[in-house]
């Protein structure tokens, strides 16, 4: 039990080392269309965020399913992308936001990894009709960020 | 003690050259999280095992030990993806890049 709270404690020490990070919104759209590109057009990183988005789909055993890739919106001025409102009223500002019209909202030049746990949401939408946002679903342990339980890591 | 340590010493030594093995695949094997876990506990189990063979005693707390492991392990991913301590470098860039309608449309 000791060892329990013990392992709370450190979690907790780690995650709170890496709060107060600013989130400034981002505005302006930069992309916005099919994951691996419009027809006129594509954007640079688009080869690697559908190789990412199939690589957590394939690890969350979905890989023979026919499901259509997400869409992805890439904006930019700022750090995070409104995602849902606070109790307040105010806007919810996060790193990505998955919306159930099938679009992944995130600013440019975020790291490659909020690819694999927005697209978690989406193969969960598609799966199951539950975008599950309380993250209850092992999936973003096992499936998404960088290091990963399931799937490859390389 | 060195008469002891000879005395178990048929038994010990494979038992560490196992375990060294063990390690071994974990730090080099495939690359898969789920099988490197497993490899660590199978590694833990092991010691406890031999640690229990030798000073004799049951085995009624390995199971509180391991549990403990793997949620610490659990608890360290998630962590770590939480935080993004171990977040690729790689940043997402969206500019636009014009699709080369000719180069899609050979060999139609």
């Amino acid at each position: 039990m000791r060892a329990t709270k013990l392992l709370f404690i450190i979690s907790l020490l780690i995650m709170a080392s890496c709060v107060g990070k600013d989130l400034t919104p981002a505005t302006e759209v930069v992309y916005q269309g099919e994951l691996i590109g419009n027809e006129d057009f594509t954007y640079a990183s688009a080869a690697k965020v559908v190789e990412k988005c199939l690589e957590v789909k394939s690890c969350m055993e979905l890989g023979q399913e026919d499901y259509p890739l997400p869409k992805i919106r890439g904006m930019r001025g700022g750090n995070a992308v409104e995602c849902g409102s606070n109790d307040d009223g105010t806007p919810k500002l996060k790193l990505g936001c998955y919306t159930t019209d099938g679009y992944i909202t995130v600013p440019q030049g975020a790291d490659l990894e909020i690819i694999s746990h927005e697209c978690v949401h989406h193969w969960l939408y598609k799966s199951t009709g539950d975008a599950d946002p309380l993250h209850s679903s092992n999936y973003f342990l096992s499936c998404s960020g960088g290091l990963s339980l399931t799937e490859d890591s390389e | 003690m060195w008469k002891e340590l000879f005395r178990i010493a048929p038994e010990l030594i494979p038992i560490i050259i196992q375990t060294v093995m063990d390690l071994e695949q974990v730090v080099t094997g495939i690359k898969r999280g789920e099988i490197r876990k497993s490899r660590v506990m199978n590694i833990i189990s092991n010691i406890l095992d031999t640690k229990d063979y030798f000073l004799k005693q049951d085995s009624d707390g390995q199971m509180e030990i391991l549990n403990l492991v793997s949620m610490f392990v659990d608890v360290i991913v998630s962590t770590f993806n939480y935080t993004g301590l171990f977040a690729s470098s790689e940043k997402l860039d969206f500019t636009p890049i014009p699709v080369e309608q000719g180069a899609s449309n050979e060999g139609n």
